[in-house]
């Protein structure tokens, strides 16, 4: 870890991450800022994790405040407290952590003394919900916000904390100060305006864009944890953004335009990250890494050059039209890694409607290929709930999933492995802020409920295990992420019911939570079960992730259409970005 | 012959609560940061073929932790000190290192485990470890492969003696049987009269061979 001397550094920052030490510390955007932080010689960044129920038990009996893990002193006691906004439902452990951190929650009651409180990350883009507890927001890429934030903060630190607000908003990119925004209602409860209410602030905030990503400050000595983590390996990341422009998906949107790394700059990463950690393992990782155009010549020179050394190459979720035999041979030379694939609806004419353009053939050479090479457990992510679908859609994932089950079959008896495991989840889908499918409604959950017990008959067959998750989070989810400043009052109220830890099982109370909603005046159906017009003002609206409304609106006409909108690397679509962007 | 790295390593206070597992995977880690020639397992899940003669009990400091790693070619034994010193995090340390061709397994070796103990009263920790060396059987509760097991625990204890506020005991720890200090102490506070799950600290000194030298020495001289 980063040791420094907390009382020689002219500003000490708290890496908040809203989650157990397991989750936050696979985290590349968290290893990617505390190096970025570090590197700066009068800062001191230290990581703070949610401590899980029992420790925060025990803290509360015995007045203990969260700390931090590098100097365990008190979350309040640093200059800036960053969270990272990974998940809508880590929104309660980011009040509890604020609370056990000895910080008043709501914004307007912090003082002077207290700790600037600042988030950023994928949620960050419809920071709405928290806006009452938040400062500052930094929308897009951290790298360069985040070292701009700290040094503004040191040229303003001791004026009143509204001038202060005011030099970050002007001068750091991408950032936002929610109090700078008043929210103007509608009779019918609909937003009327999101409007500044003092001069010099812009009507839209516009992301922060790092556009060189070779460039960019990279982590090669990172931590390397103790413990088991959920993800213990070296992360690379190959490239920001997406341009298949899925029709569901908030990352290939928000992180437009798409910035690759060269490959000579990720085998450069690969090779010192792993001489300073000793991991056993190196993950590829994108949101679309069989995109990636240089990944042939990336796997082939990884594997050679540190394959002798029991170092083997993740592939990640890769996109079934790209995933090639060679790949598989490849990576099969050093160590089995599980495979898997989001298809995510059933029939083409669902996946064509989502704009997921692979085809029931790429499946079925895929996952042949990858039985032929030794693989003998597939995983398959689908969704249920997406817009236009029937029964007719639902029963298309069972066919799909029984024609995986043939393809193992009809591989040769010798060459295939024993034991063939098909594991099918089936998540709920939730509309996502800057997505074509903004304007959608969530199927309501009896309705969700009775589509997973129509799944769960039809793969109820040897071979298939069907993995489905309780719709109530999948709800709440859909309340935060197109929610408003209205829901900052029943966050407020769920964590005073004791709501955190929502993404957990365990943990997570659903009737504390309507209890929430009811007490604080706010209706669920109205946030995750409202189709919305086009005239529709949204919490966000003044946020501007550098895609157009008017392309997402005509994405959605699409949509309903059937018709699909080819990838970008093929020729621009006009999404808003043409001027940033560079395709090649 | 294959060739062998023995190391001896020590484990310090801030890593006192660290298992005996993650300090395997520690190892594992630190010496792939190093670059050494370690033999690797076969398979879909290689590993380095490394091996503890004894695990040390959770909570406790160690100058007496054991690793045999297997090789696949010599190495200078100076260059693997220096490397492996640089490449270990805090709170762990090379006490000793050597390189062999051949030779007996460490847990063949291995006959006992010396280890210090202290405690808050120590006048209580002699006193019940007094009493309990006077007797001429222990019974003790000892969880094995098969379940629990009713064990005669005083003939594991070969020697002990007051060292000022503490004492410097020598526990059986052979291929067929080890003694751990938390048993023992859940003996020696019940003769003192004080509750079972008492507080105490144990620091491993060593592993011995049966002439009580260092196993170390005893590995290190076939």
């Amino acid at each position: 870890m980063c040791r420094k001397d907390p009382d020689t550094v002219d500003v000490r920052f708290a890496f908040c991450f809203p989650d157990v030490y397991e989750v936050g510390m696979s985290h590349l955007g968290m290893r990617i800022l505390y190096h970025v932080l570090n590197s700066r010689e009068g800062t001191y960044c230290e990581r703070v994790f949610a401590p899980w129920p029992d420790m925060e038990a025990l803290m509360r009996e015995n007045a203990v405040a969260l700390f931090s893990l590098e100097t365990y002193s008190a979350l309040c006691e640093f200059d800036i407290a960053g969270f990272t906004l990974q998940y809508e439902m880590s929104y309660s452990n980011v009040l509890n952590m604020l609370d056990l951190g000895g910080i008043p929650l709501r914004s307007a009651d912090r003082g002077e003394d207290m700790p600037l409180v600042v988030a950023g990350g994928p949620c960050a883009f419809n920071p709405e919900p928290l806006a009452d507890f938040l400062d500052v927001v930094l929308l897009g890429d951290g790298e360069e916000a985040a070292t701009k934030l700290v040094e503004v903060y040191r040229r303003n630190r001791g004026r009143p904390k509204d001038e202060l607000l005011a030099a970050i908003a002007s001068e750091v990119p991408g950032a936002y100060v929610p109090r700078f925004y008043t929210v103007a209602y509608r009779d019918d409860g609909r937003i009327e305006s999101v409007r500044p209410n003092r001069s010099g602030v812009p009507p839209r905030v516009r992301k922060a864009i790092l556009k060189d990503l070779d460039a960019a400050p990279f982590p090669t000595g990172i931590i390397v944890p103790y413990i088991k983590i959920v993800h213990d390996r070296v992360t690379l990341e190959l490239f920001r953004g997406c341009t298949r422009g899925c029709r569901f998906c908030q990352a290939g949107y928000v992180y437009r335009p798409v910035r690759e790394r060269g490959p000579e700059t990720l085998e450069k990463q690969a090779r010192a990250s792993l001489r300073s950690t000793g991991y056993e393992e190196v993950s590829l990782s994108s949101l679309s890494s069989g995109d990636y155009p240089h990944l042939d010549r990336l796997i082939t020179g990884l594997v050679n050059e540190h394959g002798k050394n029991g170092v083997s190459i993740a592939l990640p979720s890769l996109r079934l039209d790209s995933f090639a035999r060679g790949y598989a041979d490849q990576l099969r030379r050093v160590r089995k890694t599980g495979l898997t694939f989001a298809p995510e609806a059933g029939s083409q004419r669902l996946r064509d409607v989502i704009n997921k353009g692979v085809t029931e053939e790429d499946l079925v050479k895929t996952v042949t290929a990858a039985f032929e090479s030794g693989w003998n457990r597939v995983k398959l992510y689908f969704m249920i709930g997406l817009p236009t679908e029937t029964t007719k859609d639902l029963d298309a994932i069972a066919d799909l999933t029984e024609r995986v089950v043939d393809c193992y079959f009809g591989v040769n008896r010798e060459k295939r492995p024993r034991g063939l495991d098909v594991h099918v989840s089936a998540s709920t889908f939730v509309p996502k802020p800057f997505t074509p499918f903004q304007w959608e409604p969530q199927d309501p959950l009896d309705v969700i409920r009775q589509k997973q017990r129509h799944l769960q008959a039809r793969l109820n067959r040897k071979f298939i295990h069907f993995n489905w998750h309780d719709p109530r989070t999948s709800v709440l989810e859909a309340c935060f992420a197109r929610g408003d400043r209205r829901l900052c009052a029943v966050l407020e109220r769920a964590h005073a019911l004791n709501c955190r830890f929502d993404g957990w099982n365990e943990y997570f109370d659903y009737d504390a939570w309507m209890r929430a909603f009811d007490e604080a005046g706010a209706d669920p159906a109205f946030y995750a079960g409202r189709r919305r017009g086009f005239d529709e003002v949204f919490p966000y609206d003044h946020l501007d992730t550098g895609v157009t409304k008017k392309y997402l609106w005509e994405e959605n006409k699409k949509a309903r259409q059937g018709e699909t909108t080819p990838d970008c690397r093929d020729g621009c679509r006009g999404c808003g970005l043409e001027e940033v962007c560079r395709t090649e | 012959m294959p060739h062998r790295m023995i190391l001896r390593l020590s484990k310090e206070e801030p890593v006192r609560l660290l298992s005996h597992l993650d300090m395997q995977t520690m190892l594992q880690r630190a010496l792939r940061r190093c670059g050494l020639p370690v033999a690797y397992t076969k398979g879909f899940h290689p590993h380095a073929q490394i091996s503890f003669p004894l695990a040390l009990g959770l909570g406790f400091t160690s100058d007496g932790e054991y690793a045999d790693i297997r090789l696949t070619c010599p190495v200078d034994p100076d260059e693997c000190r220096l490397r492996l010193s640089g490449a270990l995090p805090e709170g762990f340390g090379v006490c000793a290192l050597c390189v062999a061709q051949g030779g007996p397994k460490l847990s063949a070796l291995m006959q006992a485990s010396d280890y210090r103990i202290t405690a808050e009263s120590g006048e209580a920790l002699i006193r019940g470890m007094r009493a309990f060396m006077s007797k001429a059987s222990v019974t003790a509760r000892k969880a094995g492969k098969g379940g629990e097991q009713d064990v005669d625990i005083r003939p594991m204890v070969y020697a002990w003696k007051p060292e000022g506020e503490g004492v410097t005991v020598r526990l059986r720890a052979d291929a067929l049987g080890a003694l751990s200090p938390s048993l023992l102490m859940r003996a020696a506070w019940e003769e003192a009269g004080l509750p079972a799950q008492t507080p105490f600290r144990a620091r491993r000194l060593d592993l011995v061979t049966e002439t009580g030298r260092s196993l170390f020495e005893g590995v290190k001289g076939n």
